[in-house]
């Protein structure tokens, strides 16, 4: 393993945020699947609004809204979700860094993650140029990377729990 | 009559059938689990985008009936893998799935969000307002778009508690 992540893990769990985000999360009954909820909804406005949009601009769905409208109008929700997002993992991911930096799994999340953010950024940057350019085939293969990428972020997500699995002798 | 239901032995028969025991114990279990968040998500997005025009906050620049034709294939296709993957994921455990409270309050809340959904359809269809730009829908009936983002979000909170309660 590399020497950094040894190095954070243990970090991270001297610091006080170790004991501060176990207490948080035991301080509530049910305050772990009401924060994964609300990072599902998260995940929920991402998908219906960036995802959405990158079916629209591939020209299979939403086809009564202009792409350059819908962008302008779905993006910030997308901005707002993303620190929702975070704020409703981060307790987990502090409370138990090593279940998250050990595994290969949140590793393909991460990587997948900060691709699609980028590329989400990148094609809103396209999208501010239709009205000049037109929906390009540059823009369309964006979206088509954009979709890959959050679809593999979501499903990721779910399989941090089931890394064992990926190596299931059946 | 309703803890008979329950309590069946037709739920642990479920179990037993060949496709549970084989989702059971191999990776095609988290493979539908993720594949159930993932079409719950997308269903839940689009969604929003809708019941937030039905409920006059955004999008007002389209026709509700737009914005239906738009993202109403796109749900009703979600729906239908979040059912699918459902229930390879409920066949696995379903005597105990049955019985657990977060599950009965899904399904629960699920029967209450379709009767919202009915409701909405009927008293709704024929209204103007319904193809009109800018226009909003009675006070009651943007409620009801309310009310389907408030049952949908308790029954994906009750579905994630699920896994709380073993």
């Amino acid at each position: 393993m590399a020497e950094w992540r040894m190095t954070l893990i243990q970090t991270l769990n001297s610091s006080p945020l170790r004991e501060l985000s176990d207490s948080f999360l035991r301080s509530i009954p049910g305050l772990p699947p009401i924060l994964q909820t609300i990072h599902l909804l998260g995940v929920a406005v991402l998908l219906g609004s960036i995802v959405m949009l990158s079916l629209r601009i591939l020209g299979v769905a939403a086809k009564s809204q202009s792409p350059a409208e819908m962008s302008a109008r779905v993006f910030p929700w997308f901005f707002y979700a993303l620190p929702v997002m975070l704020f409703s993992a981060l307790p987990f991911f502090l409370a138990r860094p090593q279940r998250y930096l050990v595994n290969p799994v949140f590793g393909i999340k991460a990587i997948a993650f900060v691709a699609g953010l980028c590329l989400s950024i990148w094609m809103w940057q396209q999208c501010r140029q239709i009205a000049d350019k037109g929906v390009t085939l540059t823009l369309k293969l964006t979206a088509a990377v954009v979709i890959f990428v959050w679809v593999l972020t979501t499903l990721a997500g779910r399989w941090i729990a089931y890394a064992d699995y990926i190596f299931w002798p059946g | 009559m309703i803890s008979s239901i329950l309590n069946h032995e037709f739920w642990l028969s479920l179990e037993y059938l060949p496709i549970a025991e084989q989702i059971g114990a191999t990776w095609l279990f988290p493979l539908f689990n993720s594949l159930h968040v993932l079409s719950v998500c997308f269903m839940l997005g689009a969604l929003l985008m809708l019941d937030l025009r039905i409920a006059g906050v955004v999008a007002r620049g389209y026709t509700i009936k737009q914005l239906s034709d738009d993202f109403l294939p796109w749900i009703w296709g979600a729906f239908v893998v979040a059912v699918a993957t459902g229930t390879a994921l409920f066949i696995t455990r379903a005597s105990a799935h049955i019985l657990n409270a977060a599950f009965q309050w899904k399904l629960g809340l699920m029967l209450l969000a379709g009767i919202n959904m009915v409701a909405f359809h009927f008293y709704s269809r024929n209204m103007p307002q319904f193809r009109a730009r800018l226009s909003d829908l009675p006070i009651w009936i943007r409620v009801s778009g309310v009310s389907s983002l408030i049952l949908w979000t308790g029954a994906t909170l009750a579905g994630r508690w699920m896994g709380h309660i073993v």
